[in-house]
């Protein structure tokens, strides 16, 4: 009796979770959960098949791989970092956006749950989830360990990197939901403040280091903020002895103070912003903006006795609103947008040119190319998901479908307007590269070369996050399904092809291909730039040689195989529009 | 002759079955109430009638037109408005009411005049430069209709236009029926506020769980089920010997003195109105009021669903 009513007491005492429980047992009872847990956990399968492979190479299996374990808890552990970094912020920066769009948000503000708790509830509704998804690799890590070569201390700090870096990313992504007004915007720029926060600070000590070339204060403050990102604080400890003692576990603590400290602070902001921020019903700022600026320019106008004429559709009406009442396909609005960050970007980059050495200036151009490039993609990944789970969310869909307009001309209109992004977004690629022309940092073919890749990479991921969208019924799946696809195709097929060069070809010579450039080699040259990383990087290491009677006959033929797959996406896109938008969304 | 024919058709999703092989016919000019609770079925039909939906069996045709063979052309014949209205906030109701135009290939040179006439009947012409998202929801609803107006369909198919609405609104939209009705429209209106159709509709259709539980006039309805109905009636010489035989009449179930007035329960099947009034009067009863009550549509959907809801 007494022991009942402890129990009672004990669990009035604890403090309940409902919203955790709630999101728990949705994810729980989703098919898709294992599904995909089963996908990485074969990932993960063949990622250390692939290393255990080239580290034994031609060796005996039971002997020399003794001592081999710590490569191979390395390889594991970049695997799950870099899948991290990249799904953590796919899968926590819509979860108040979401509910924001579907104007619950301000309901469960009204529950006498705190915001605070609502906030953590959230967080740690996906943080759990990583985390059983993290616990797929601890089998694969007793069997590295168990080949020895890595001590305990090296191992719990791979683990306590991991478990960092996915608090302070759903921490971050969280913060970023809360102030967003849609998951669209909440996607990208959580991207975008996950490169700057783990890239920035580090990028800054060593332009520090370029523009002054010795020790400053501006230097020691960037290389203690660049302990913000977890795998920078601790790269120096991964290949030391250590020993599990007070000290280590100090200096753990001091290492990662900056990292441990930025989550209370995401998560306070993420607090601030779930209530100030809980009811934007009205359109975005950007757009709001530009229309004021109308607005004040008509004025003008009406005061110097010009008439502006209405702008009205005359045909094609989902082209003429996608073209003139969206922020970022309007000709105009994306003038005014682009202008400042083209004149930044010339200016940043003419200032790098001119101040640092040109090894450094060489890395910033290529870095300025590629973070274009994947902010770029980035971007039009988010916009081509949201595509049609726009129009579905706002419940517009089903009436557009009763017009004359059929599926596949909606579809083919409404990416008229991603078009004209995808123009403004390669016009600031293309300025890159030529800057890197101009200040000869690259030579013409590789120029010609990158920006043949930027022309043909961006539709086609477009087209892959439009066809996302139109098969996911929400925006979020669409937007974590084109993640995967992605992250498949760019990191995928490169390591799976490092792994069987490992296996069945001569491994030793896997780095050294201008000893011998044979058909072989040509075919899996080829093959590597089935991946645009994978053809990217081959570009900027001078690795393409004549081939198939061409001096760019690898990069040429893959470029007219990713032509050939744009072509595809997009007759397949208006195949499936056709299919998949009459899927109803509720039913009476 | 039916404007629209609906024969055994069937909706399935997955292994839900939510239209059971349903038949019914409209004729045109008609205001057909679909009544039914939440879940009956009642979208879903509509949904098929609005080529969003392909249905899983049966045929469907509007005008002899075959919804399934050539959605084209019944989507130039039909006006469809969703319960959650459908409005692109981020327009003004001219762009808005443009938008539609432009959808539905009107000529350039009618477009204001038909936007002006549409926007005239439904009350709005004072908002025309008005921002969507600035307008009330009953204004919302009255531009929904003022859209699927603009191509003069022949077929509006209303999903419960009236939800959320508030009671100015829903008389306002009830008048608004009732003239699209006298203009020849035939409207298919899906609802689970009985007393709204049954002051609307010409014919109501009465879904539950899938299937068609009756059809045809209300009228025909009542009559079918011998439901009871109410007379209030006032009388200038109310004696307890004129009550008793009142109550003594064949079909009279109950008569209740009320303050000023009789309260007198009959079955429609047994006795018509008419007859009452005359047989009060050869009774010697003076009236003053006769006054029979609305048709009560609770208790016919109560009774043909026996209670049961979604």
């Amino acid at each position: 009796m007494i022991a009942g009513r402890r129990k009672l007491s004990f669990a009035r005492a604890m403090p309940s979770f409902p919203l955790l429980g709630k999101e728990l047992l949705e994810i729980a009872s989703r098919r898709r959960t294992y599904v995909i847990r089963v996908v990485l956990a074969l990932l993960l399968l063949v990622a250390f098949a692939i290393a255990y492979q080239q580290e034994l190479g031609d060796g005996d299996p039971l002997f020399d791989m003794i001592g081999k374990g710590g490569f191979l808890c390395l390889r594991l552990f970049e695997c799950l970092f870099i899948g991290v970094c990249v799904f953590m912020p796919a899968m926590t920066a819509g979860v108040i956006t979401v509910e924001k769009e579907q104007g619950s948000l301000v309901l469960l503000l009204l529950t006498p749950m705190s915001p605070f708790g609502l906030v953590l509830q959230k967080c740690l509704g996906r943080v759990l989830s990583t985390m059983a998804i993290l616990m797929l690799a601890l089998p694969l890590f007793s069997i590295a360990y168990a080949y020895g070569g890595l001590d305990v201390e090296t191992l719990f700090l791979f683990i306590y990197v991991l478990i960092l870096t996915c608090l302070q990313l759903a921490a971050l992504s969280i913060a970023v939901s809360a102030w967003c007004r849609t998951s669209t915007g909440a996607f990208c720029l959580t991207y975008i403040l996950e490169a700057v926060l783990y890239m920035g600070p580090y990028l800054m000590e060593q332009l520090s280091y370029s523009f002054y070339q010795s020790s400053s204060g501006g230097i020691h403050f960037w290389k203690l903020a660049s302990g913000i990102f977890p795998l920078q604080a601790f790269r120096q400890q991964f290949g030391r002895t250590l020993s599990f003692d007070l000290d280590f576990v100090c200096d753990v603590l001091t290492t990662s103070l900056p990292a441990l400290l930025s989550i209370p602070v995401f998560l306070l902001l993420a607090r601030l912003f779930i209530v100030r921020r809980a009811d934007l019903s009205g359109s975005n700022p950007f757009l709001r903006l530009f229309r004021f600026l109308d607005a004040t320019f008509q004025r003008l106008d009406a005061r110097i006795g010009r008439t502006s004429s209405l702008e009205l559709p005359l045909m094609n009406p989902v082209a003429w609103r996608e073209l003139n009442r969206r922020s970022l396909s309007n000709w105009r609005y994306l003038v005014r947008l682009f202008v400042p960050v083209y004149s930044v970007a010339i200016l940043a980059m003419v200032l790098f040119s001119v101040n640092v050495d040109r090894e450094w200036a060489d890395t910033l151009q290529s870095m300025a190319y590629y973070a274009v490039l994947a902010s770029g993609t980035l971007a039009l990944m988010a916009l081509g998901a949201g595509l049609i789970a726009g129009e579905r969310t706002h419940q517009t869909l089903d009436v557009l479908l009763t017009t004359p307009i059929s599926p596949r001309q909606i579809l083919t209109q409404k990416a008229s307007a991603l078009r004209r992004i995808q123009g403004a977004l390669l016009a600031l690629v293309l300025l890159t590269i030529w800057f890197d022309y101009y200040m000869g940092h690259m030579d013409a073919t590789r120029c010609l070369v990158r920006a043949a890749a930027a022309v043909v990479f961006l539709p086609c991921f477009t087209w892959i996050a439009i066809i996302c969208g139109i098969v996911s019924p929400r925006r979020n799946q669409a937007m974590i399904a084109v993640v995967i696809i992605s992250m498949i195709w760019l990191a995928g097929v490169p390591l799976l092809l490092s792994g069987l060069e490992s296996i069945f070809g001569d491994h030793r010579n896997y780095y050294y291909y201008n000893d011998y450039y044979g058909r072989e080699e040509t075919f899996f040259h080829a093959l590597q730039a089935s991946s645009p990383v994978g053809l990217l990087l081959m570009n900027d290491d001078h690795e393409f040689r004549v081939a198939w009677g061409m001096e760019l006959g690898v990069p040429f033929v893959a470029l007219s195989g990713y032509l050939v797959l744009w072509m595809c996406l997009r007759a397949t896109a208006r195949d499936l529009a056709g299919r998949f938008l009459r899927r109803s969304v509720s039913h009476g | 002759m039916s404007f629209v024919t609906i024969s055994h058709l069937r909706v399935r999703y997955g292994k839900f079955e939510a239209v059971k092989d349903i038949s019914f016919e409209i004729p045109k000019g008609e205001l057909f109430g679909f009544i039914g609770p939440n879940g009956a079925g009642k979208s879903s039909t509509i949904k098929v009638l609005a080529t969003l939906l392909k249905p899983s069996g049966g045929t469907v045709t509007i005008g002899g037109v075959d919804v399934v063979k050539n959605p084209a052309k019944i989507r130039r014949n039909i006006g469809y408005v969703p319960d959650f209205f459908g409005v692109y906030e981020d327009l003004t109701v001219r762009e808005y009411l443009h938008f539609f135009a432009a959808a539905y290939e009107i000529e350039r040179g009618k477009r204001e005049g038909l936007i002006g006439d549409a926007l005239a009947l439904t009350d709005l012409g004072g908002k025309i430069d008005a921002p969507v998202d600035g307008l009330s929801r009953g204004m919302k609803q009255r531009l929904s209709l003022a859209r699927v107006l603009l191509h003069d369909p022949e077929l509006l198919l209303l999903d419960e236009p009236a939800s959320g609405l508030d009671p100015r609104a829903r008389i306002e939209m009830r008048e608004l029926l009732k003239e699209l009705q006298r203009l020849g429209k035939t409207i298919i209106i899906s609802s689970h506020i009985l007393h709204e159709l049954a002051q609307l509709c010409t014919r109501i259709g009465i879904i539950e769980a899938g299937q068609m539980m009756a059809e045809g006039p209300l009228e025909e309805i009542f009559r079918r089920l011998n439901l009871m109905r109410v007379v209030h009636v006032q009388l200038v010489n109310p004696t307890d010997a004129l009550i008793a035989a009142i109550r003594a009449m064949p079909g009279i179930s109950g008569v209740e003195p009320q303050a000023d007035r009789l309260a007198i329960q009959w079955r429609e099947g047994e006795l018509a109105v008419e007859d009452l009034h005359d047989a009060i009067h050869k009774l010697g009863g003076r009236i003053r009021m006769f006054q029979p009550e609305a048709l009560d549509m609770e208790t016919a959907f109560m009774k043909l669903t026996e209670g049961k809801t979604a």
